[in-house]
């Protein structure tokens, strides 16, 4: 939802800051409009000789920080549907995450962060806590960099669907690709080689037993003006099934393609047959294939009036289903399957073999704010899907309203179907979504030079 | 900012870094004006060496609306490498992009991505031209037409009228005020064939580094679309070499937020 | 036993599955359709803007080589031009000296970029013929600063016909250069197609580009219609170096840019080029002429073109494999459901030949319409979609006719589309048609 929208006039959305904390930063864009020559130059001190600050900028809240961070952020999506047309239909959807996060970087080789979320669905109180990330950084003389923790790891191009982004631990949220996502507990070691990077991964779910480390290796390299990938991933006691990967992103004929390819010496995701007309649930050590591709372009008007997105995205899943409708017309039974522990709740999505999405915007038209968007995305298998058509408005970055018309199409129990909440196929008239994105940041100094107790309150634009 | 922006910005500035330097000397009661236009000259196209700033560049664009941004830049003239990372607005703090000749690399820290574009094809969109490319000399280009004595604020200045001496010369004409006691350039007039104002650029303040005048905070006003102005303000200037891993992808990653 | 009909009712007896694959069917035909159609209107469009705002359809323009290692634009030596023109026979039926210069233009604090063409005016008539104006008239043009603006442009800079405008641009030695313009008329909108080119008097404009007051850069012609552009380029240039004359070599384009694809790498719209030229000039003395058609500079206008073609054949293509994988699971469901009745139909004499018959007869029916159905759907939502007026001009305005959309369907690529789809969904089905075929009636009737 976020990743390509054009960049936001900052300067609305620091006075709207201005006026909310009530800071002297308006008085601070008011200075300086017009000075006469006399008043440029009316002061004698002409040159100044400054001490040369090369490794404060690298430095300065980049590479180290003269205290450990607090950091908060909270994201919204509220959205109200009147579905089918039905007032007493209405869906309303809720999401909020409350994350909370600390970051110290007392040299230039050493960096500890982490990162909790609190998600919410339904009521406020009906949350969880989790770990989103907590690792250290130590570099070798700026050399070899090693992470160590909990980490996202992200090695996939793909918009809505990346296959090869093995080591995240959930798949693309759909409804808003570029979230956050959980990576795993991993020791990771990278070099930079000139613009090519090594990397290489050392993952665990429990660190007892040395065949749980799974083992994994990727290579980016640079050739010209593409960039490509190539990796592997390796466990010894093949609870997590051997994989070889690669990633492509090329210019070709004005618009930037990517692509992904992964081959997988069998699947550890249960796939669910029904040949004996009930389901029965396995997992296969069969080779299979998965690819993506797709590609971005992007127009921008020379004068600012509007900004034009235009994405497409086409995912083979070779471990989908053969039987396309099957699980549409067993869906009754599937979830019993997820009841059970037999299956777990994501099992039941991206279980077909042919998908594809398609997006276009044209955002900030005339540097309002306002824009249209269009999307759609669906499991072509057995030809369920969801689209719509709304018009947005952002006045300020990350604060953006959309509404307009969505459908969730499809047989009975389909994938994008079951996706909306209510498990029927159908439409929105007059959908309504709110989404904001807020963060806060904190400062306390506990160390570095004249560290005295002092809390500094930024609040940061992303409100 | 966008990419176009900032784009243009980095443009904007290894142009300025070029420009606006001048030689410290004695002033003199008979100066030679050709020499002082050498001066300029020699210290205007800057080495290719390691070069760090933090730079502010505030529009007032009555047609594109108003703009104050601030960035850190990591120049590497030999890599033909730019690493740019943004500190305001605040929304913004943290975001990065790595330049290496026509490869793009933004690095989202907020799902920990890189995405990597291709930038051929795209130079035509950004406002960026051939001659700010192309480097200028005073010295060859221009003839000092005029030169008298005048005061701007509390300096003593030469102002030089000069004409070009071919017709492929960007600006026909220029006045230029330059100090009598450092030779730094202070302000400069930039006219067109018809001699109509195109530009006043201001230079109030100057950093003096290894040798060289780079202006620290530069004004330009635009002749001929009214109350378009851009302020550049450099700070935290640096020719110390950089680390070598700073232009690379796990440098952009590693100082994400 | 009636086949087409049979089909017909088997599906029909099965609703939801026909729609669905049917809408998907739909779906890929209906865009392609409509993005051939787009395509196809996009180039047709861009031609007739290039035309429109080139003034003309062959153009010969010249160069003289400077001392400094640059090229500047200007016509030198016209009557060795004159001369060739002469001698070649060509039925030429207009022909107009020409200099043009990008330029932004600027009222108060709005500016507007945009190229200005300097042609001659004798009065207030010139090559323009009567173009429709929204406001001013052409007897502004008798004043030597006199200046046309597309209303696009105009509306941007909030100018009225009498007021002063500058003009910044750049002179053909690279120098700045700023003039003041009054304007004399505006474009009305729908007055001729969407260029976006201003128009002034050709002495003014050389002024403004540092040439001689009665120079020029180019010579532009319009042959007699049917003319070929290619033959008369390549018999001016013969005629040229007859004469002595240095002459560029032509590259040549494809009369047809869609045919070959455009220039993939030199692509880029107007206003978007650096014009960097990687080759190295050679010196040359005089003027050297260079020789192009309509088509030629057409051609580089494809590249967007060419990209919104290549992106839609895909993803048509990854949509019909994704049908064709449909078609064999729909069929393969049918099979399932229907062995009894067709162990029935066999019983009753009807030939194995037959039911593969029937089988591709339903996928027939389904793929063709659906495909069909997606073409009309797409032929409503063309004139729908053409009746929006365009946000603005600048570079989109080029694919565009007077602002709006325009969709050139062709028939052989709705055609071919509807007969790729039928052919795909036929062999998809022949499979399980073989299948349903190859069912022994005792067999089927014992039931599953």
């Amino acid at each position: 939802m976020n990743a390509n929208r054009p960049s936001r006039n900052a300067v609305a959305s620091l006075l709207l800051l201005a006026s909310l904390i009530a800071s002297p930063l308006l008085a601070a864009q008011e200075a300086n409009s017009s000075e006469s020559d006399d008043e440029l130059f009316g002061d004698a001190a002409l040159v100044t000789v400054p001490t040369e600050t090369a490794k404060d900028i690298a430095g300065a809240g980049f590479e180290t920080s003269k205290g450990l961070l607090f950091g908060g952020d909270l994201s919204l999506v509220q959205s109200v549907d009147l579905w089918n047309g039905n007032l007493s239909q209405a869906k309303g959807m809720r999401t909020q995450n409350l994350g909370l996060n600390f970051d110290a970087r007392p040299s230039d080789s050493f960096r500890v962060y982490g990162r909790g979320q609190y998600t919410m669905t339904s009521a406020v109180m009906d949350g969880t806590f989790s770990i989103q990330e907590l690792f250290a950084d130590v570099s070798w003389n700026r050399t070899v960099n090693l992470r160590v923790g909990k980490q996202a790891a992200n090695w996939g191009v793909g918009y809505w669907w990346s296959p090869a982004d093995i080591l995240s631990l959930s798949a693309i949220d759909q409804s808003d690709p570029s979230a956050r996502r959980a990576g795993p507990v991993a020791i990771k070691a990278s070099m930079p080689i000139g613009l090519n990077q090594a990397s290489i991964y050392a993952t665990t779910d429990a660190t007892d037993n040395i065949d749980q480390i799974g083992l994994a290796g990727r290579f980016e390299f640079v050739l010209g003006d593409s960039e490509f990938g190539l990796g592997g991933y390796y466990r010894r006691d093949g609870e997590v099934k051997p994989r070889l990967v690669g990633t492509a992103t090329v210019k070709f004929l004005g618009v930037n393609w990517y692509g992904e390819a992964v081959g997988s010496f069998g699947s550890e995701v249960p796939t669910v047959g029904f040949a004996s007309g009930s389901p029965v649930v396995s997992t296969s050590d069969e080779f299979f294939f998965q690819g993506a591709a797709g590609f971005t372009w992007t127009a921008t008007d020379q004068e600012k009036r509007w900004n034009i997105v235009a994405m497409g995205e086409y995912y083979f899943n070779g471990r989908g289903a053969e039987d396309a409708a099957a699980y549409a017309d067993h869906r009754a039974q599937l979830l019993g399957l997820v009841a059970g522990g037999a299956l777990g709740g994501s099992d039941l999505l991206g279980y077909g073999r042919h998908y594809a999405g398609l997006y276009a915007s044209a955002e900030d038209l005339w540097s309002s704010g306002l824009g249209l968007v269009a999307e759609w995305r669906s499991n072509l298998g057995e030809a369920s899907g969801y689209g719509r058509l709304v018009a947005a408005y952002e006045p300020v970055a990350d604060f953006r309203a959309e509404a307009g018309g969505e459908i969730h199409y499809g047989p009975d129990g389909g994938e994008y179907v079951f996706m909306n909440g209510t498990g029927e196929a159908g439409y929105a008239v007059a959908s309504l979504r709110l989404w904001t994105r807020t963060t806060i940041d904190v400062a306390y100094p506990l160390y570095g030079e004249g560290a005295r107790p002092r809390l500094t309150l930024v609040v940061s634009g992303r409100f | 900012m966008s990419k176009r922006s900032r784009i243009r910005a980095f443009l904007f500035l290894s142009f300025l870094a070029a420009f606006p330097a001048a030689y410290a000397q004695t002033a003199d009661a008979n100066p030679d004006f050709r020499k002082i236009l050498t001066l300029i000259d020699e210290r205007s196209t800057f080495p290719k060496i390691d070069f760090s700033a933090v730079v502010q560049m505030k529009t007032t664009d009555p047609e594109k609306g108003d703009s104050d941004e601030k960035s850190a830049f990591f120049r590497r003239d030999s890599l033909d490498a730019f690493l740019i990372l943004q500190l305001e607005p605040s929304t913004k703090k943290g975001q990065g992009m790595l330049l290496v000749s026509d490869n793009l690399w933004k690095y989202d820290p907020v799902s920990r991505k890189f995405s990597h574009s291709s930038l051929k094809d795209n130079y035509g969109d950004s406002a960026a031209k051939n001659s700010d490319f192309r480097s200028s000399s005073k010295a060859k280009d221009y003839k000092v037409a005029a030169a008298s004595s005048g005061a701007l604020g509390k300096f003593d200045c030469w102002i030089l009228e000069l004409e070009a001496v071919r017709d492929d010369v960007t600006y026909p004409f220029m006045k230029l005020w330059v100090s009598k006691s450092d030779n730094l350039l202070l302000k400069a007039e930039e006219y067109s064939l018809t001699r109509r104002l195109l530009r006043t650029s201001l230079f109030p303040s100057y950093s003096k580094l290894a040798d060289k005048y780079i202006a620290t905070r530069s004004i330009f006003q635009d002749g001929l679309v009214a109350g378009k102005r851009t302020e550049i303000i450099i700070t935290d200037l640096s020719v110390k070499a950089l680390p070598d891993d700073m232009f690379t992808k796990s440098y952009l990653e590693k100082v994400g937020k | 036993m009636n086949i087409w009909k049979t089909a017909a009712r088997n599906v029909s007896r099965q609703r939801r599955r026909a729609v669905l694959l049917g809408g998907a069917v739909a779906l890929g035909s209906g865009m392609m359709v409509l993005v051939d159609s787009l395509t196809g209107g996009m180039a047709a469009a861009m031609k007739a803007n290039v035309t429109a705002a080139n003034v003309g359809e062959l153009y010969v323009a010249g160069s003289v080589w400077r001392e400094n290692g640059t090229a500047s634009k200007r016509l030198d030596d016209e009557s060795t031009l004159a001369a060739v023109m002469a001698d070649a026979g060509l039925k030429v039926t207009k022909s107009l000296r020409k200099t043009s210069a990008e330029t932004t233009l600027v009222f108060g604090s709005k500016t507007v970029r945009l190229g200005l063409s300097g042609i001659p005016w004798d009065g207030a008539s010139s090559a323009l013929g009567e173009p429709q104006l929204s406001s001013g008239n052409l007897d502004g043009m008798k004043d030597a600063s006199g200046i046309i603006l597309p209303k696009d442009a105009a509306d941007r800079l909030g100018v009225k016909a009498g007021e002063s405008i500058l003009a910044r641009a750049t002179t053909v030695t690279g120098q700045v250069n700023v003039l003041d313009f009054v304007v004399a008329g505006i474009l009305a909108p729908s007055g001729g197609d969407m260029f976006t080119s201003a128009y002034a008097r050709l002495e003014k404009v050389n002024d403004l580009v540092n040439l001689p007051k009665d120079g020029a850069q180019q010579t532009n012609f319009y042959l007699a219609k049917g003319g070929d552009l290619d033959a008369a380029a390549d018999a001016i240039l013969a005629g040229l170096r007859a004469k002595g004359a240095v002459v560029a070599d032509r590259v040549k384009t494809s009369a047809d840019p869609m045919a070959n694809g455009g220039p993939g790498e030199d692509g880029g719209l107007p206003g978007m080029s650096l014009g960097l030229s990687a080759t190295k000039l050679e010196p040359w003395s005089g003027t050297k002429y260079t020789i192009s058609t309509l088509d030629e500079v057409a051609s580089q206008f494809m590249t967007p073109i060419m990209s919104i073609k290549s992106i839609g054949a895909i993803v048509f293509v990854a949509l019909l494999a994704i049908c064709m994988v449909g078609v064999v699971n729909t069929f393969r469901m049918v099979l399932l459901e229907r062995t009894r009745e067709i162990g029935t139909m066999r019983a009753m004499g009807v030939k194995a030949r037959e039911v593969m018959r029937l089988f591709l007869a339903e996928a027939v029916i389904m793929t063709g319409g659906g495909s069909l159905f997606g073409m009309a759907v797409a032929f409503i939502l063309m004139p729908v979609m053409s009746m929006f007026e365009s946000a603005g001009g600048g570079v989109f305005a080029l694919f565009l006719r007077e602002g709006h959309l325009y969709f050139q369907p062709s028939v052989s690529g709705a055609l071919s589309c509807v007969l790729l789809t039928i052919v795909a969904g036929s062999l998809a089905a022949l499979f399980p048609a073989r299948q349903a075929a190859a069912l022994q009636p005792a067999v089927a009737l014992r039931g599953i």
